[in-house]
């Protein structure tokens, strides 16, 4: 019988468990709490990875789109403005869309291997607020050079 | 095939020394390790001779190691890879520093070279942990020096490790290596331009130093888990994450200050993964110190206290992984390049979480705790509380920076729900925004707390009423001190947010409450000063953060994005300003291109400044030389590599300023059409021609043979020269052009004349003798003229920013100097 009690669980017990926490537990289950709810919150401000496709369908939200500059359309007249810089990118599907972004046009813009960019599509462009690019690395590039001056 | 010209011998020697390296510290390793787990003494102490001789010839072959590529690399030996990709004959001997931490192999061995210097001195300092605090550091440089091995397993995609000498044949494939002297052609590919500044010579050895010392507390932990001695092993710990908490501070700030002076990113920090990366491990570095010291005094945290300190370091080599793995690939702008090593890097990683945890919780029981827990009115208690915020705040920021990891992670799942890629999150679009909308209320927090807890005492259980009187006074001034500050200064700036308002308030809070500290209770006592020192700077720097980062706004505006319907002033920050001209921009000022200037591979170009107020009276003027670095391309044009900043500093606020040239945005690749360029007319004398931007007046025609290059008189040559005056349309300044034709056997030739600062060639290819006129012809190589695209942007109170940093690094270093001397003095009158 006094085993079975034991496990039965009172009010008092409970009560007393909690006065029994001490009160950096407490603090430490708060924090714990607040980093869940701040983490979930985080997740929705992420971006996502996709597509002019994808981008074109919701239009609503931020995405992020890897592609490749298509020669030649690179326009950047600072005369006219000097905030101004668009392209046309075929995305990785091979569906190819004018980007226009408020920035100044990026140095060795034209040899890009491939460009990352975030934004959003309104009408017709891809409205761009951040752009990478990846460039060729040197190394390869000068690896090209020497044989070339090598099979001269 | 015999190569020509070779040095074979550095490369055999070099990965002997890096083989000894690796195999030496797994000796010292294991050595110390026994002789820490020896009960004998006798034993413990040949085994300790072992570890040090193992050390020893550790630290003897990485300095080896160092020096021959040092070597290797002043002597240009491009037959070695990474003297080829590092190194060019034309890069000045200051930067061949900057070239040895460039490519990863030469960080790691930066890295190593610190650990050596820092395991040497725990050699002679340590005393009795000497043993258990070595091993741990061994064990770390054999991880290190694996890295550096290159033993190929079975094909060249899996190795350990990537050797520093490796051959450049055998790394690269190519039609050169087919010819034996294949040396003669190879010249090196030299340090990226955007590296070529005096901050990449101070910044890598400072933040490495910075990343090596987070070892030292580690080790420390590790000792007094393995020797069961909880107590003891925190009094050396704590002076060394002083330290490590100092350097490692200072190392994260240069970064920023190099980015903010010297890059074109218009700001001091990003929050990009790789500045994230070590900003973490300082955080929690810095919650180790509080809890370490709330250890001491009142034996509460310790277990907090091995937590931070273990994690500390093992959150560096998180950071290693994710900025030389290649994972964040292309989240971030500056990780390493691939080098092949990923599973390497998680091996260790994997080592260094097991182990010291293993160890943690196999004798956490035996970790000693006070029977009663911390009162609220205790400084202790709210200490753990701030601890936990700063680990709070770095959960927020790895979370989001290890995104490509969780990527990662979920790739490697996907079998389970049929393969292909099921994850595809992507870092947020605005990620300084991000971070920013959840980092600055962990500032508010640790605000309060730093500028509240500082006037609580230890060990208090209970509040009297003198206790009680003292604190609502102190807290009073503090509060009143910070309203009294923030009203006027927010007004002043224009700031409205309250957000804002209160971020400032909370800096300014823990500012004065700390000075009060210093100037009420300890009464201006420096021994005991380290704290609130470093508090006063935390607040300060808050209290910059908001206005350089709130006020900071580009004054370069004039055009607006027509096609993009963008509200945000702060992306419209580019105006073209041609060369002479005087343009207005915004706030009053104007700006002036006035000249440039050519300087080894850079070029300057002078801005002059002037702002007006509204009755047209100049109050400030100013001129900054904003440059950039370029190649010279075989066909004469540039190549644009990296713009760098000048920035005006004034006390209140800077205005950084940067110019790009018209000829940046040009594809030096693309061929010139000629043909178009030419413009012919047919002039008689007195005619006038017309380009974009000036006028020629064909004056007449000189008979004098010219001295020209081109051209060298021969016995029967008809010359003939038409002289024209070359006027801007714009300025008064007048250049005499002198195309050139002569007749030489019945042969016509012309000579071209350029007018370089112009732009303008003339030449004279046809003498029209029936229509007695003659074809001139104009090419105008820059029809619109040379003109920049200048950013300017003013960065209000970020002088605070420096000054609150400078006192928090001082701070600690004010903390360690005082837990130096105090262990000094205290084993000098007693040797527990």
């Amino acid at each position: 019988m006094r085993f079975i009690s034991k496990s039965h669980c009172t009010y008092s017990d409970i009560k007393q468990t909690v006065s029994y926490m001490k009160k950096t537990h407490i603090i430490a289950l708060i924090v714990i709490a607040a980093a869940v709810g701040i983490l979930i919150t985080m997740l929705g401000n992420f971006s996502t990875y996709s597509n002019f496709t994808e981008a074109a369908k919701t239009t609503g939200r931020t995405h992020t789109v890897i592609g490749h500059y298509v020669p030649g359309t690179a326009q950047y007249d600072p005369k006219v403005n000097a905030n101004s810089f668009s392209f046309v990118m075929k995305d990785e599907n091979g569906v190819e869309r004018k980007v226009i972004s408020n920035t100044e046009k990026p140095q060795d813009f034209e040899r890009s291997e491939q460009i990352q960019i975030k934004g959003h599509i309104e009408g017709n462009a891809f409205i761009a607020t951040s752009m990478q690019l990846k460039c060729p690395s040197k190394y390869q590039d000068q690896a090209i050079q020497n044989s070339k001056q090598a099979s001269r | 095939m015999n190569y020509i010209g070779e040095h074979l011998w550095a490369g055999a020697l070099g990965h002997g020394l890096v083989v000894s390296a690796f195999a030496s510290s797994i000796l010292s390793a294991l050595a110390y390790s026994f002789g820490t787990n020896s009960k004998i003494d006798q034993n413990a102490k040949s085994w300790r001779n072992i570890g040090r001789a193992g050390f020893w010839i550790h630290g003897i072959s990485v300095l080896g190691v160092i020096g021959l590529l040092f070597f290797i690399m002043i002597q240009r030996y491009y037959e070695y890879e990474y003297v080829w990709g590092h190194t060019s004959d034309d890069l000045p001997f200051q930067y061949i520093f900057s070239a040895f931490w460039e490519g990863q192999e030469g960080s790691f061995l930066l890295w190593m070279f610190w650990n050596v210097v820092l395991g040497g001195i725990l050699l002679f300092t340590a005393k009795r942990w000497e043993m258990p605090v070595l091993a741990s550091i061994a064990i770390v440089q054999a991880f290190l020096s694996s890295m550096l091995l290159g033993f190929y397993i079975s094909d060249a995609d899996s190795r350990i490790g990537s050797n520093p000498f490796a051959l450049l044949r055998n790394v690269h494939e190519a039609p050169i290596f087919n010819t034996p002297n294949y040396l003669q052609t190879v010249k090196g590919t030299g340090l990226n331009p955007l590296l070529q500044n005096y901050w990449m010579t101070i910044h890598p050895p400072t933040l490495f130093l910075g990343f090596a010392s987070t070892v030292v507390p580690f080790a420390y932990a590790v000792a007094g888990l393995w020797t069961r001695e909880h107590h003891a092993w925190m009094k050396p710990a704590l002076a060394w994450a002083l330290f490590s908490g100092a350097i490692l501070g200072t190392g994260i700030l240069m970064g920023g200050a190099w980015a903010y002076e010297a890059l074109s990113f218009g700001g001091y920090w990003a929050w990009d993964p790789v500045e994230n990366a070590s900003l973490v491990p300082w955080l929690i570095m810095i919650a180790g110190i509080h809890t370490a010291l709330a250890a001491k005094n009142t034996a509460h945290s310790i277990k907090s206290t091995y937590l931070f300190f273990l994690s500390s370091f093992v959150l560096i080599v998180y950071s290693t992984f994710l900025t030389r793995s290649g994972v964040l690939g292309e989240t971030s702008v500056h990780a390493f390049t691939e080098m092949g090593l990923e599973w390497q890097l998680v091996a260790f990683l994997a080592v260094l979480c097991i182990w010291p945890l293993w160890m943690y919780f196999s004798r956490s029981r035996g970790i000693p705790k006070p029977d009663k827990e911390e009162s609220a009115y205790s400084r202790e208690f709210w200490m753990f509380v701030g601890a936990l915020v700063l680990l709070f705040s770095s959960v927020l920021i790895t979370f989001t920076t290890s995104i490509p990891v969780w990527n990662k992670i979920a790739d490697g799942f996907s079998w389970l729900f049929g393969g292909g890629d099921i994850t595809n999150i992507a870092p947020p679009e605005d990620e300084i925004a991000h971070h920013n909308r959840f980092q600055l209320w962990i500032g508010v927090l640790i605000g309060l707390l730093s500028g509240a807890s500082i006037m609580l005492r230890y060990k208090v259980q209970d509040v009297n009423t003198n206790y009680k009187k003292f604190l609502l006074s102190h807290f009073g001034i503090a509060m009143g001190a910070a309203t009294i500050i923030t009203i006027p200064a927010m007004l002043w700036g224009g700031i409205i947010a309250w957000q804002y308002w209160l971020l400032t308030w909370t800096g300014l809070f823990t500012a004065v409450s700390n000075l009060d500290y210093i100037i009420s209770v300890i009464r201006g006592k420096v021994k005991v000063a380290s704290g609130p020192v470093a508090h006063i700077g935390f607040g300060l720097l808050m209290v910059g953060v908001i206005f350089s980062g709130v006020l900071k706004r580009p004054i370069s505006v004039g055009f607006n994005s027509i096609e993009v319907n963008d509200l945000n002033p702060q992306s419209n920050k580019n105006v073209l300003v041609a060369k002479g001209d005087n343009i207005a921009i915004g706030e009053g000022y104007s700006v002036e291109y006035t000249r440039d200037w050519p300087s080894g591979n850079m070029q300057y170009f002078e801005l002059k400044f002037t702002k007006k107020d509204s009755s047209g009276k100049i109050v400030d003027q100013f001129t900054t030389t904003p440059n950039v670095i370029r190649d010279s391309l075989p066909s004469g044009k540039y190549k644009f590599r990296a713009a760098n900043p000048n920035t005006r500093h004034y006390l209140h606020k800077d205005v950084f300023t940067l110019a790009v040239p018209n000829w940046a945005f040009d594809d030096p690749e693309k061929p010139k059409d000629e043909a178009q360029k030419w413009v012919a007319h047919k002039m008689s004398q007195g005619d006038t021609i017309y380009t974009k931007r000036h006028y020629a007046v064909f004056t007449h025609i000189g008979n004098e043979i010219p001295k020209m290059a081109g051209y060298t008189y021969s016995e029967g040559d008809i010359p003939v020269t038409a002289i024209l005056e070359v006027h801007e349309l714009k300025s008064d300044k007048m250049w005499i052009a002198k195309p050139f034709f002569y007749i030489r056997e019945s042969i016509v030739n012309n000579v071209p004349f350029e007018i370089k600062e112009l732009g303008l060639s003339f030449r004279l290819p046809q003498i029209l003798a029936e229509e007695k006129k003659m074809l001139i012809e104009v090419l105008d190589s820059n029809p619109d003229g040379e003109y920049v695209v200048v950013q300017a942007l003013v960065f209000p109170g970020i002088n605070w920013v420096w000054l609150g940093s400078i006192m928090m690094m001082i701070g600690l270093l004010m903390g360690m100097w005082e837990k130096i001397k105090g262990r000094r003095n205290k084993e000098n009158s007693e040797e527990i």
